[in-house]
Formats: structure tokens, sequence, C-alpha cells
């Protein structure tokens, strides 16, 4: 495509679809929902959304997961569709009862919709991903403030431990680190 | 097409088995250039950081392994499905050595010889339908020297349990005999391995600590491991895992007589109207390149060791190099995995902490260790309790009566990740004429050379093992006190990173295709190292028997007696400190 192409394509599209490695507006409104869902914030501590993961599935969306978006968006549409048939409202509006009945049909491949586009294992790939941005590095754009980390326990990036450290019911007193935060406190590793 | 000037010995692909040889080679005498695909790194280019190194995004295959992942089907009649596996192959200077576990066990006389104890002790019939269990062409006696050698060079961690033939309290009495300790004591036991040692033993098991190629102590100019709980999948910050970086290339460098290549992707082995090799063919930074060498080793992964073979073909080998009796390909074995979980409700376990090397496990229940009449299987394999929690993996373990999602999915992460602990479970797979790797008609990588595809499936004799096994560490969990246990579900991991098989080793031309010491029986001067050539998987970790095979080929190939080399090549000196006398 030459430099020019851009701007004839706009003649001819006034409102030119996003590009293939992101989401619309509404797109993402539907993948905050499910995600929301799958990781809710409660009193029990920050939700997906508090923690990041949307964040993190656009950044990866721009990068390693490009592969992945058009698998996305068949599944977001295919929930929406569901919501629509079923309430009359988008998965993005529709109540959190009405919201995590289908999320459970999705966890057991129930949702004729994805079956019908054979995005019947779209549950696993959601669920990897959540993990990921609940509980990857921070440097990865998911687990905000290294929230995800402190909600289960995991200090992250540490240099070592002692032998006390891993003994059973020692308490681990440490403030989570990114690799990040590691920098100039390297430990002598020209050798390696 | 350019062409390199000709060398003695051409290496292609330098991880573990690969950057074994060099050492030994060039230490012989010997000019060597090793043709690596990917480029150089060092272990703290892993970072610590469970995502980039997770088998979906397997940043360190970038290069090679993630553009070429082989494809897989469960039969012949089945349709080609998205490959499940547990890990990527990284590519690199020191290959997949920087990220491997490290554990580091000998293979059991046993293992050398499935058949003929199988035969004595069960009979004919007990040899499944579908199966060509055969004996490898050499025993452990052969192999020990070796293995020894190999230990001394990583600087191996572990507890002895059969020095000479006389059994050592806390090692595992089913070792066979070495002709002395591990270099190294064992790494050490967390609470969790403490815990599951003592149920072992209650349940009338003898647990040892697993052998790891990770320093306890510091040795040979490296420190010892400071237990950070980023070990397998990603490089040692300290240097402690035994890569090759750190222990055998800086040594084979020192000699000043092997070059190292990177960024060089081998095609084909280049054959004569003779039938013997000249050399190989490589795209490298100046494009399509001709090495010519006196001797070719493939060294890469059984995938790649078995597709070179498959595309190097000549006037006089039609179906592929070394391939006159269509054995390549044949008899691929992955490892597969069954474990059992359980939840200890209030207490910290701390399984987040430290490596999967360092753990506690029973060989009890593998190779041919205990009785297997009436069982309706052969071998078996081991259960351990392992460290290396990692969070994004490990949340993934979930009782079944729970949802994957929502408030109860997030409670039961928030109070349970660090109460849980998982017993692995990996069990033998036995060679079938049904599992075996070939070209994939359809799928090729960006080079356009056609990808590896897998033909494989659990059969009987591991779906009965694995279940057996699992029982097993159910009951052990019960033991250790575990008040919610579950068992994870059977699958099929068609790429393990225990794949063997496909190019394997034996006497008889027509139903092998290496000798012992991995060179072709068709072509005289290329050898096969690595998994690819063994003829039966073992229930133990692969690395240390193909190290210790690729240091007895290269003596073989160099020509020179034991005592001699082995002066030569013992540690002594800091592997650091002969690279910084080269800069």
């Amino acid at each position: 495509m030459t430099s020019e192409a851009p701007s004839s394509m706009d003649d001819a599209h006034p409102n030119p679809p996003p590009p293939p490695s992101s989401l619309s507006p509404n797109e993402v409104a539907i993948l905050s929902a499910l995600v929301d869902g799958m990781f809710p914030s409660d009193d029990l501590g920050p939700g997906a959304l508090d923690i990041g993961v949307v964040d993190y599935l656009l950044k990866a969306f721009a990068g390693p997961y490009g592969g992945l978006v058009p698998a996305y968006r068949d599944a977001l549409a295919a929930l929406d569709a569901v919501a629509r048939r079923e309430h009359r409202r988008g998965f993005a509006e529709i109540a959190s009862e009405q919201r995590d009945a289908i999320i459970s049909r999705l966890e057991h491949g129930q949702v004729d919709e994805l079956r019908d586009a054979g995005a019947d294992q779209f549950f696993g790939l959601i669920w990897q991903h959540l993990r990921e941005g609940l509980f990857g590095d921070p440097i990865h754009g998911g687990n905000r403030h290294m929230l995800g980390w402190r909600l289960i326990g995991f200090p992250g990036a540490q240099f070592g431990y002692t032998a006390e450290e891993q003994q059973l019911d020692a308490a681990i007193i440490r403030e989570p680190r990114s690799v990040a935060d590691l920098g100039a406190n390297r430990p002598d590793d020209s050798r390696t | 097409m350019k062409a390199q000037p000709e060398v003695e010995i051409c290496i292609v692909g330098l991880g573990a088995v690969g950057a074994m040889a060099a050492h030994a080679l060039a230490t012989a005498g010997l000019e060597v250039v090793a043709l690596e695909a990917g480029p150089t790194r060092t272990g703290s280019d892993y970072r610590m950081d469970e995502l980039a190194s997770s088998a979906g995004r397997n940043a360190w295959g970038d290069t090679k392994f993630n553009r070429e992942v082989p494809t897989w089907r469960r039969n012949l009649d089945s349709p080609r499905r998205e490959t499940p596996r547990s890990q990527g192959m990284a590519n690199g200077v020191g290959g997949s050595s920087l990220a491997y576990a490290g554990i580091s066990f000998r293979y059991h006389p046993d293992d050398f010889r499935v058949r003929s104890n199988t035969l004595s002790r069960y009979g004919p019939r007990a040899l499944p339908s579908g199966t060509d269990i055969t004996d490898w062409p050499l025993r452990y006696e052969d192999l020990e020297p070796y293995y020894d050698l190999a230990e001394e060079l990583l600087g191996v961690s572990g507890q002895a349990g059969n020095v000479r033939g006389t059994l050592l309290p806390g090692g595992n009495p089913f070792e066979g005999p070495r002709e002395r300790p591990y270099p190294l004591p064992p790494l050490r036991t967390s609470g969790v391995g403490e815990l599951f040692a003592t149920a072992a033993r209650e349940a009338g098991y003898q647990p040892f600590p697993v052998p790891a190629a990770i320093l306890s102590e510091p040795y040979d100019g490296r420190p010892a491991c400071t237990y950070c709980s980023f070990c397998t999948r990603s490089g040692c910050h300290v240097g402690a895992k035994a890569s090759a970086l750190v222990t055998v290339l800086p040594r084979a460098l020192a000699t000043g007589r092997l070059k190292i290549r990177t960024g060089c992707r081998v095609l084909r082995v280049r054959t004569t109207e003779r039938g013997d090799t000249t050399g190989v063919e490589y795209i490298g930074p100046d494009g399509l390149t001709v090495q010519p060498a006196k001797v070719v080793i493939l060294a890469s992964y059984t995938f790649e060791n078995v597709r070179l073979l498959l595309l190097s073909r000549g006037p006089r080998c039609p179906n592929g190099l070394g391939n006159s009796a269509s054995q390549v390909g044949c008899y691929y074995m992955a490892r597969q995995h069954l474990p059992a979980f359980g939840v200890f409700t209030g207490r910290r376990l701390n399984c987040f902490i430290g490596s999967s090397a360092q753990g506690q496990t029973i060989d009890d229940l593998n190779a041919d260790n205990f009785d297997h009449a009436g069982l309706g299987f052969l071998r078996g394999g081991r259960i351990s309790a392992v460290n290396q929690f990692s969070p994004i993996t490990s949340t993934a373990i979930v009782p079944p009566d729970l949802p994957r999602w929502g408030r109860a999915y997030k409670e039961f992460l928030a109070r349970c990740y660090n109460s849980t602990v998982m017993l692995t479970v990996s069990v033998e797979t036995l060679p079938y004429e049904a599992n075996f790797l070939d070209l994939d008609p359809d799928v090729r990588d960006p080079h356009g050379v056609p990808v590896v595809r897998i033909t494989f499936d659990n059969y009987d004799n591991e779906h009965r093992a694995l279940a057996f096994l699992q029982e097993r560490a159910v009951h052990l969990l019960q033991i250790m006190g575990a008040d919610r246990i579950w068992r994870a579900t059977p699958s099929v991991e068609a790429i393990s990173v225990h794949d063997v098989g496909g190019t394997r080793m034996g006497t008889d031309p027509g139903r092998s295709v290496v000798d012992s010491f991995g060179r072709l029986h068709d072509v005289p001067n290329v050898f096969v190292l690595g998994g690819s050539t063994f003829p039966t998987q073992s229930g133990l970790n692969p690395t240390l028997t193909m190290q210790a095979l690729a240091l007895r080929s290269a003596f073989h190939i160099a020509h020179t007696d034991y005592e001699t080399m082995r002066g030569k090549l013992r540690p002594g000196s800091s592997p650091a400190a002969a690279v910084r006398s080269r800069t």
C-alpha cells in the first residue's frame, strides 16, 4: 500500500472501520462487562476492571495477540446477540444476574451462537487471558499496582528467599515487585 | 550460493546436547563450527516474567520454534487440531538449557533393557500390541562414566542412592550404581517437600530429593541458587542453573577451536553420489550458504532432527537421509502427565518459592521398580511435590465443582492460592507404531519448508499407568492432610519437552536409524544426537542422558580414550574466568 492510500480510503469511508488490531468502543464495552463478570470487584478486593485486565488485553491485541482479534470480535458479537435476543439489551447493558447466566453457559460451551461461529473454545482463551491480565507482570499492561498479586499473596519478581520463608506457615512479608523495579538492584549478572 | 571454508565438524543446533558435544570435540583438538538458528543471549535476558516465557507466548522461540510449531493429529483418521503443548522450545545459543527445569536423572539400568527385562519377568504376552519395544544398543554400565562426567561439568546437586553397589540412606534406592556421589548436596527441602516425604515414607515409599543441575552451593566459579521462583521456563539471574552458557560453552570457546554462527537456519544436509555428506546448507546473514564439513552432527530438538533428515533428499536417499529402511520419524514418544491437587485450608504452603527442580519425589512406581503382575500395564513414572507455583499457571488449578469465574473463583484464589499443592504424576510412554513424525503435506514455515506433523495419542498402557499413579498421589495427599482433593482430567500432550524417538538407535539397520554413537546406519559421517535417538522413553527426565550420550559420541568421533579426554574436560578453573581470558 502506498502512502497515498489512506486518504483515498478515507474519502470512500467517512467512518472507516477500526484497524484489525483494535476493538470498537462497543466491543470494548462488551469485553469489559465480560471480564467484570468473570472477576468482579467486591468485598474480597478489586476486580478485573480495577486490576487492568482490559488495558492488558488492548495492549496485547496491538502486539502479540493481534491475530486473535477476529476470534474475540466473533465471540463478543455472539455474546451481545444472545443478550439482545433474550433480554432486548446489549451484553454490556443487561443486569449482572442475566450476564452471569450467560457467562455460565459460556463456561460450559452452551452458547449456541458461539458454537455456530466455531468459537466454543472461547472460554478457555479468555480465561487464560484474564489470568494473564490479573497475575502477569505489570510491564505487560495489566496487574495494576500489582493488585492481582496482592490479592493472592504472590510477591512478584524477587531475587530469592530464605530457607525460613520456605517453611510451612511462614508468613512472607515482602512488598511485591515488578521486573521493572529490579533495575539497579540487580545482583552481579555480568557473568551470566 | 556462498560457501564457507571446510571444517572438520559442523554441529547443527547449540543447545544442551550440541554444546556438550562441541565442548568435548573442541577440547579434543577438532575444529568445530556450530550453526545456531537463534540469537546469542544470556540467562539474565530472561527476565523474571512468567508471561513472556509462557507456552502461549514463548518469547524465546520467536526466531524459530514459534514459526514452525509441529501440527498434530491423533491418528491417521483424525483431523489436524491445534497442537496441545505444555511449553515451547527456546532458540538461541544454549537452546532450551537456559529455560529448562534442570532435573538431572540418570536412567535406570532397566531403562536400557525394557524388552529383555519385560520378557524375562512377564513373558511375551506382556508386550502391548502395537508397540515395538527394543533394548538400547548400550547398557547403563557403558554410559556410567559419561553420566559421571556430565554431572561434574554441570554441577548436579543431589543425594546419591547407590555408590558402587552400596545403598545410601536418603537417596534413590532404584538408581544404578554410581562411581561416586553427586558433586553437590541436594537443593534445600521446602516445607511442602518435607510434608510430602514424610507422607511417602508412611505409605511405604522411599522419597528423595530430585537431582538438579542447579547449584546448592557455590561451585566452579558459579554462585548457589537463590530460590527465586523464576526457574523453569526462565533463565537464571545468577547462573546457578547449568545452562550451556555458564558451563561447557565458555570452556569450548576458550580452546579457540569452536566458532559459533548465530542466525543460521540449516535447511538440509548435502549428500553425494557416494552416499556420504559434504556439509550443510543454511540461510544466514549472507543468504543461502554452504558449510562444508568432514562430519555433520545434528543436535537439534527431536522435531528438527527428524525434519532435517526427511528434507535432505538426494540421489542415494530419495526418501530422506538415513531413511533407507523408512524408520525416520517412527516411534515418537511425548511425556504424559496427570497430576492430583490438594488444598490445606488455612495453611501457608509457600510453594510459589523455589524451582520446579527443587522437590521431593518417589521412584518406587517407576520403570520395573515394582511388580506389574495383574496391573494391566508396563512401566510407570514418578510422583513429586515441586515448587514454583507461578501465579498465571497455578490460578488454573481450581476444584472441579467450582466455576472458573465469578466470586466463587475469586474467593478460592484469595483464600487458597497459597494453600494448594500439586503432586505431579508423569509416566513413560511406550513406543507405538501408530505414533510417529513426518512432514506435514499442507503446512509450511516462513521459509516455505514443511513443518513436522505429529501423529500421537495415548493408548491403554498410558491410560492405566496414569490412573494408577494418580490414585497413589491422591492417597499421598490424604496422608499429607489435604482437606480438599481432586484429580486432573486426562488429556494428551503432543509436545511435552520430553519428546523423544524418531531416529532411534539400534543394532539392526532395518529397525533403527542410528547406532549407539548416533551415527546414521546409512551415512558414515552424519551423526544424530539428542532425545530423538531414544528407543524407549523412561519415566525419568531425559536431558542428562542426552548429554551423557553426546559426550560418549564426541569421544568416539575424536578417537580419544576416556581417561585422557576426561582429564582435559573436567572443571577446575572458572568458566567465567575462561571467558574473561578471551576478551
